[in-house]
């Protein structure tokens, strides 16, 4: 092919590089104002706009909202109310898509003078969030809508298993000390001293959801292991381990660092910290009996009693609470995961047969359910039944639910139910 | 071939019946109530040592000599599950596992099939059973946070393959799991109540590049729960193929045909369990006194349940 030949071969191409730009790949920097605008308007445009940004613009905008989006809802003093909500909402949504791409706790950072000095200013997505759900201490008194964007933001929270955001931090770390300048400059409400949960209770005391995941993120912090020590081959009988329970603590509050075991083997070391499982054993039961309560958050207070009193090796108790959820679970969900872990505590206490009906119990609320299935599987192969643990692991494998598992569901906290979290706040913006 | 676990079962129902009395009898296998098979690879160095007999081999069953009654290296078709872990930690070699899926393919044998299992957001079967020379494309994403290695692994395990055929697995993995409804101890049984043969391949290849989306990671395996999977192939008469000089330069389809062949040579050896009990673990012990500079990597027993 000749030079000409090849021109004329790639010249639309290049055409269209010209015309439409390198936008997908490498976008603008993004112009929040515009973007605030268009959300506030209705639609998904806004959001395809933040989708479309790269990793490293879409951080960077972190550090506009203290300043180009406080400016957005000081534009117009007769619509602030409704700015202040729209901006919440669509710091909560931008945020939500960079958790998906794994940046919640990337920082922006940018220099700053304050009276001559330079100093730099750093923001990650506890940053933001932080900074939103102080506007609505301007916007006045609570309502529906603002209880809907903290139940979502408690649920992205909860999906990056960040608990040093939803609990109050044990001391100012560098998001704090960042958002005490922008606090100091007038930019943000200083707020940051409390825990994301914390706050919520301030703005809905006594909230039945928020109370329960106060208790979560605080049990959050003990990672609960499956396995323990290995049997020799010659003791084997058909149970699993389970009955030799390990919980660690982990030393720092995201789920990511390093695990040190409390049991059997290092208990001195996390003595105060495994010291807070009784209070929050308690906190559950009394969240698990408050009539107050709406069914879904006492039922799921009981599942996650049961699971945790089995983790402490306690299976007898957490059989009762996870027995007491199964009765009064109202969607398939929890039904499925009340029965799933009281399969999990029978294994435990060395009875397959009601394991088994446990893990068929949990099938029943949500067939092919992977986690169940292939306990289901296991069980059988374990106790001689190799035909009949063929049989469930191939229809599993060849019957893939639309929907994820709500054993996955259940280490993921609310995460799961975002975007119906966020369209539902879609839905309160005023148009 | 005939399966041990259901036949034993069945044989179980026969000597035992149901009461305590049965129980109390501490009944032993009878020469022909069922047949075990076991895969044994003898290696001087790293040539096979060919050519072996009946004769050759010993075999102890609980400490109980066997009467071995057939020898052979098999030319029976295989089924193989290959399962790639495809969590985070492996994710840069995503673009070669995907590419090396089809020279996996076209290793197989005339009436061997292959079926590929992946990780996502749960197992995955990223390609079902196909036969030798199919012609397949396998796309799949690296899922971060989460890595349900033990669920996958028990899948691949609880498959049985046909009369007449064998069974391999091979697992492309850091073996690092989380997030698995099955503990590494729950494999390891598996792996003693299978004819299946595991192999695995330390794969941890491209670091865990892939940012978690959420921190999914709980509950994670305990420490050691590397260590029990290991076992857990060794159990099977399969092995480990570290991350040695060897595999660094090597690719998923090298380190498959070295597996393949490996697989390939074993010496298939069958025996009528006699003078052992029947219930629990019977730890199988290969020697070949002709050999006995030889390494020998043998299934290291069976459960009967």
């Amino acid at each position: 092919m000749t030079s000409r030949c090849l021109l004329r071969a790639i010249a639309p191409a290049l055409a269209a590089l010209v015309v439409t730009g390198p936008m997908a790949a490498s976008p603008s920097p993004p112009d929040l104002p515009a973007l605030l605008d268009e959300y506030a308007a209705g639609g998904d445009r806004a959001i395809r706009r933040v989708e479309l940004l790269g990793d490293d613009t879409a951080i960077e905008m972190r550090l506009d909202w203290a300043t180009l989006g406080r400016a957005w809802i000081e534009r117009d003093a007769s619509d602030r109310p409704r700015r202040l909500f729209v901006a919440a909402a669509f710091a909560l949504e931008t945020e939500a898509i960079l958790v998906e791409r794994g940046l919640w706790s990337r920082s922006a950072s940018r220099k700053i003078k304050e009276k001559g000095k330079e100093s730099t200013v750093r923001c990650n997505g506890a940053c933001v969030i932080s900074w939103a759900r102080g506007l609505f201490v301007e916007r006045g008194a609570p309502d529906a809508a603002e209880h809907a964007w903290w139940i979502a933001s408690v649920a992205l929270a909860q999906g990056v298993r960040d608990t040093r955001f939803l609990l109050p931090p044990p001391a100012p770390s560098a998001t704090e000390s960042n958002l005490a300048i922008a606090a100091r400059l007038g930019q943000v409400p200083n707020t940051t001293t409390l825990g994301h949960l914390a706050a919520a209770l301030t703005r809905f005391p006594n909230d039945p959801q928020f109370r329960l995941a106060k208790v979560v993120a605080a049990s959050a912090r003990f990672e609960i292991t499956t396995d323990a020590a290995p049997r020799s081959p010659g003791t084997g009988n058909g149970t699993s381990d389970m009955a030799l329970p390990n919980i660690v603590v982990i030393s720092r509050a995201s789920g990511a660092a390093p695990a040190v075991p409390v049991r059997p083997t290092s208990a001195q070391v996390n003595r105060a910290r495994y010291a807070e499982l009784p209070g929050i054993l308690s906190d559950f039961e009394a969240i698990a009996g408050d009539a107050t309560a709406g069914i879904g958050v006492r039922t799921e207070a009981r599942i996650r009693l049961g699971y945790l009193h089995w983790a402490t090796g306690d299976s007898a108790r957490a059989l009762a609470a996870l027995t007491l959820a199964a009765e009064s679970a109202p969607s398939a969900d929890l039904r499925y995961l009340a029965d799933y872990l009281a399969g999990v505590a029978h294994e435990s206490l060395g009875d397959a047969a009601a394991a088994t009906a446990a893990y068929e119990a949990a099938l029943t609320a949500r067939p092919h359910s992977q986690s169940a299935s292939i306990k289901l599987a296991v069980l059988r192969q374990l106790h001689g039944d190799a035909a009949g643990a063929q049989a469930i692991a191939q229809e599993t494998l060849d019957r893939r639910p639309n929907d994820a598992d709500p054993w996955r569901l259940f280490l993921y906290g609310h995460y799961p139910q975002l975007p119906a979290l966020l369209a539902e706040i879609r839905l309160q913006v005023p148009r | 071939m005939r399966r041990v676990t259901p036949w034993i079962a069945s044989a179980l129902a026969v000597l035992l019946g149901a009461g305590a009395f049965a129980q109390a009898q501490a009944p032993t296998f009878r020469a022909t109530t069922s047949t075990v098979v076991v895969n044994v690879n003898v290696r001087r160095g790293n040539a096979v040592v060919a050519n072996l007999t009946a004769d050759d081999f010993r075999l102890t069953d609980n400490g109980a000599p066997q009467q071995i009654e057939s020898v052979s290296i098999e030319t029976m078709p295989i089924d193989v599950t290959l399962f790639l872990d495809t969590s985070g930690s492996t994710s840069g070699k995503r673009d070669e596992m995907q590419r090396d899926v089809q020279s996996v393919v076209t290793m197989l044998g005339r009436d061997d099939r292959l079926r590929m299992l992946t990780i996502g957001d749960a197992v995955e079967v990223a390609l079902p059973w196909v036969p030798a020379g199919t012609t397949v494309t396998a796309k799949f994403p690296v899922v971060g946070g989460i890595s349900l290695v033990n669920d996958a692994l028990a899948f691949g395990l609880a498959h049985r393959a046909a009369p007449g055929r064998r069974h391999l697995v091979v697992g492309m993995t850091d073996r690092q799991d989380c997030g698995s409804a099955i503990s590494a101890s729950q494999v390891l049984e598996l792996a003693g109540r299978t004819e299946a043969m595991l192999y695995l391949v330390d794969y941890s290849g491209g670091g865990d590049s892939v940012p978690y989306r959420v921190r999914s990671c709980t509950p994670r395996a305990a420490a050691g729960g590397v260590r029990i999977i290991d076992e857990a192939a060794a159990r099977t008469g399969g092995m480990v193929r570290d991350q040695s000089f060897w595999f660094r330069a090597a690719s998923i389809a090298k380190a498959f045909r070295t597996i393949l062949a490996d697989f390939r040579q074993s010496y298939v050896l069958r025996y009528s369990p006699a003078g052992t009990q029947v219930r629990g673990w019977h730890a199988v012990v290969v020697t070949v006194p002709a050999f006995p500079a030889a390494t020998i990597r043998a299934r290291q027993g069976y459960f009967v349940d």
